[in-house]
């Protein structure tokens, strides 16, 4: 289940609740397709996203297009539930702080796939981290569940309040990637995660910073990471081709 | 008052007339009573004699009082240095869990016997070797007093733990510094330190070198910084307060995100930038350390004022 | 030759030396090496690793056992300390052919967790005993190449009495972490990795050795000047030394993973002038601007016991190449 993982360089966020960008997202050639619950959706598009959701990984997924869905972490297991059916790849969880947790979920997803139809086990789990707590625990959260397929720097600058240092970077962040990386590698997950500078955050980066954000990035040794819009995936797919 | 607002903390030697005298006519938001290397041998006795009168000389005029003791003299310093007055005791040089529970258990007992509410005076573990800094999660784990933000990993006797010269051009406490403060991010205390500013001269009295360091911590979102001669405290007060646009820019953002989610909205943009719920956070934190800061610099003036009458 | 007064307190400063050895510079030789003996000889390096292969079609373990004794005593003739590099798999039938008299340690690479160390320190035990070796004396050093030994570097670290430390393997730790292993980038990509099993070998009393970046990855034949500035930021991390990819690093690290001369007398005068102060009731003094303290002094007394210590390794090398 895990062969090829590292082929996945782009992961493209769709906010779950945008059918239009739902439509769109194969355009840009995405290495993956990530139906987000999470913040890009509002409050008040929740329950229609999670309604729609089946139906929008169905799609994708005759479309050959291999499709995850980013949970929020504060409603993960409706969200969970909404996620799992028959063409869903696997689950991202952005900002677990403990293995319980993801054990947890790990078991959510089994109860799910069964009541599904879903082959048991297939479903992958995606662990972006974002919190102080969870990279301190970050092997341990790793190892919580076998459908762990991939570990990645999340939008720490944003939930751990790190703001630019002189050195052009943001604080702690080369630490943060370097415990990703080593775990991953460690346990043989897929590192994602990209060398954002305070000039290109993700959400705002231009083509350039992007590139090289991602560039940075597979020289560190990660392999992909999540881009906020369209135009960055080409860069990130560009960035991080093996050369 | 209010000693989560520390932008400058400052060393005073209680037994040099001339600066403990004087400390609280500088404007420091904390002031360090040290017992422990400013300290010579011969003179450790008489200081210890000298705490309780220096809190409140140090404290005139608004500011926070710190004691930092000698690790090898607990027993015979904490007597002297635990009183109501005493926001934090700093414990130099720790290593083990064992040796910080033993400190705190001599507080507690300190605390109950001279009406201080047990718990509340802060230990702070001083991490400045290699030992300290890879059993730091213990350490802050084997007691039950609150801390309200960790740093440390670096400085002279780190420098001599690990063998080096200081004030090279690049970091050279990228691990140990770096695994306090994610020990401390991960059991929800403010971390302090991580912003590298090269100083190649490795003096302490510039005031420029002050202002670079404020800007950098201010930029980075670090509030505290430490002073090591007067020169330094008034570019870290004024540098580390939260500017008036930067508030004005947290308002904007905070209304901007209101009326997106009016929308139905999650994202937007914001005079070019994105306006989103971690923007919106990061507003109202920018707000609360402004509130916090204002209230601090106002105990100040007034504390400031009642002093200047009394010696009138 | 630096002197020291022999009154000077120096207890305050802890007993356990600092560095733990003086290893500065480093040279991997192949026990195949015909010239083995003469290139140990003229290299100056403080140790000796003794590499060996095994061959196929060979009984690789009587050949080891037949030629390790000569080899190690070939290796130190300079006074160089003799290791013998083995790999974790398969590891105590390689100790059983390579572990003699002789040796000051064993040099373990492929490591992951703790469990792989103290299962060496256990066949070290034995071995010991077999081989007349005192016990206890042999030192296990980790060759870190792997994402586990990282992660696990404070327990590999803690696994053993033995451990002394930690040799990073710039380019294999990269290859492991699936990392450039060209130096391409603006900055050392192991930087934390570095900095981190410096910290942890250190907080067990060990130390660690390695090169900084760029030369780390590219161990390119440079000039000496590109060789020394190196050094001297390695040292300011915190390396006590490096595993030479070229002889004609050694001279260069044995110069500089040490205090300097100049260094070295600016302690003397630092300790001179601190005792002074004392003596008139001063807790602090300044020289040229910088206040010399309690703190400041310790380091001075400490760096000059490790250049004093470092003069000796010298004078014993001297010795043995006369």
């Amino acid at each position: 289940m895990t062969d090829n993982i590292s082929n996945r360089r782009s992961w493209m966020i769709v906010p779950a609740h945008d059918a239009d960008a739902s439509a769109r997202c194969a355009d840009s050639k995405p290495d993956v397709v990530v139906l987000d619950l999470e913040y890009t959706v509002p409050p008040r598009a929740k329950v229609a996203a999670r309604e729609g959701l089946a139906a929008a990984i169905r799609k994708l997924a005759d479309g050959q297009i291999a499709v995850f869905v980013r949970i929020d972490r504060e409603t993960r297991w409706a969200d969970a539930r909404a996620a799992i059916t028959r063409g869903i790849k696997g689950i991202i969880f952005a900002g677990p702080d403990s293995p319980e947790e993801v054990a947890e979920l790990g078991d959510l997803i089994t109860a799910m796939e069964r009541e599904r139809g879903v082959e048991p086990g297939e479903t992958e789990l995606v662990l972006m981290m974002e919190s102080a707590k969870g990279f301190w625990n970050l092997a341990a959260i790793a190892q919580a569940s076998p459908r762990v397929t991939a570990l990645g720097v999340g939008r720490i600058d944003l939930t751990m309040r790190l703001g630019p240092v002189p050195q052009d970077e943001f604080r702690l962040y080369r630490f943060l990637m370097t415990r990703a990386l080593v775990v991953a590698r460690m346990l043989r997950k897929q590192p994602l995660g990209a060398l954002w500078r305070p000039d290109s955050r993700g959400g705002v980066a231009a083509r350039d910073s992007t590139a090289k954000a991602a560039r940075e990035a597979r020289l560190m040794g990660f392999t992909g990471c999540v881009c906020a819009t369209p135009e960055q995936v080409a860069p990130v797919n560009e960035g991080f081709a093996q050369v | 008052m209010n000693n989560r607002v520390a932008r400058c903390v400052m060393f005073v030697t209680p037994t040099n007339p001339r600066f403990i005298d004087k400390a609280w006519t500088r404007g420091g938001d904390v002031y360090i009573l040290d017992i422990e290397d400013s300290i010579a041998p011969a003179e450790k006795q008489r200081c210890r004699t000298l705490i309780r009168e220096s809190i409140a000389k140090a404290n005139k005029g608004g500011a926070s009082i710190y004691v930092r003791i000698n690790k090898p003299f607990v027993d015979a310093d904490l007597p002297y240095a635990v009183w109501p007055g005493v926001d934090r005791i700093m414990l130099p040089k720790t290593e083990s869990a064992a040796e910080y529970r033993r400190v705190h258990d001599i507080i507690l007992k300190l605390e109950k016997e001279r009406g201080i509410v047990p718990g509340t005076i802060e230990l702070y573990p001083m991490i400045e070797s290699t030992l300290g800094a890879v059993n730091i999660y213990e350490i802050l784990t084997s007691a039950p007093r609150k801390l309200r933000s960790m740093g440390g990993g670096g400085g002279y006797d780190m420098a001599v733990n690990l063998g080096i010269e200081m004030f090279a051009s690049f970091d050279q406490y990228a691990f140990p510094q770096a695994n306090v403060a994610l020990a401390a991010m991960a059991l929800d205390m403010e971390p302090t330190g991580c912003v590298f500013v090269p100083n190649p001269s490795g003096r302490v009295d510039q005031a420029d070198q002050a202002t670079q360091q404020a800007s950098a911590l201010h930029a980075a979102g670090v509030h505290h910084a430490g002073a090591l001669h007067p020169n330094f405290i008034e570019p870290l007060v004024k540098g580390l307060s939260a500017t008036a646009d930067e508030i004005a820019w947290a308002h904007k953002v905070i209304a901007a995100f209101d009326s997106l989610t009016d929308e139905g909205e999650s994202v937007g943009m914001l005079d070019g930038k994105v306006v989103d719920k971690f923007e919106n956070d990061l507003a109202k934190r920018t707000l609360m350390w402004a509130a916090d800061c204002a209230a601090k610099d106002a105990y100040k003036v007034r504390a400031m004022e009642r002093a200047q009458e009394a010696n009138s | 030759m630096i002197k020291q007064d022999e009154t000077r307190d120096l207890t305050l400063a802890g007993d356990s030396p600092m560095p733990k050895y003086i290893r500065r510079s480093v040279l991997a030789l192949s026990i195949d090496d015909t010239q083995l003996g003469d290139k140990a000889y003229a290299s100056y390096a403080d140790a000796i690793i003794l590499d060996f292969a095994k061959k196929a079609n060979v009984d690789w373990q009587a050949e080891s056992k037949a030629r390790m004794p000569m080899a190690i005593h070939a290796a130190s003739r300079g006074a160089a300390e003799v290791f013998v590099r083995v790999g974790c798999d398969g590891v105590v039938a390689e100790l059983e052919s390579v572990v003699f008299s002789g040796i000051a340690g064993v040099v373990v690479k492929g490591v992951t967790t703790a469990a792989d160390v103290t299962a060496v320190a256990s066949v070290l035990d034995s071995l010991e005993v077999s081989r007349g070796i005192p016990r206890g004396t042999l030192e296990i050093d980790i060759e870190v190449d792997t994402a586990g030994a990282v992660w696990h570097a404070l327990d590999i670290a803690r696994a053993s009495e033995r451990f002394g430390a930690f040799y990073i393997n710039e380019p294999a730790l990269c290859k492991n972490l699936g990392m450039q292993t060209t130096a391409t980038l603006a900055f050392d990509p192991l930087e934390y990795i570095k900095s981190q099993l410096i910290t942890v070998a250190i907080s067990v009393g060990g130390q660690a050795l390695g090169m900084s970046y760029p030369l780390s990855l590219t161990h390119d034949k440079v000039d000496d000047d590109t060789v020394k500035k190196a050094v001297r930021i390695a040292r300011d991390t915190g390396f006590k030394g490096a595993l030479c990819a070229h002889a004609s690093w050694i001279k260069h690290c044995n110069a500089g993973f040490c205090p300097s001369p100049e260094e070295a007398a600016y302690y003397v005068k630092v300790i001179d002038v601190f005792a002074e102060g004392l003596k008139r009731g001063m807790a602090s003094v300044p020289i040229d601007g910088k206040m010399i303290d309690v703190p400041v002094d310790l380091r001075a007394k400490l760096y000059l016991k490790w250049a004093n210590r470092v003069q000796a390794r010298n004078e014993a090398k001297a010795v043995a190449h006369r």
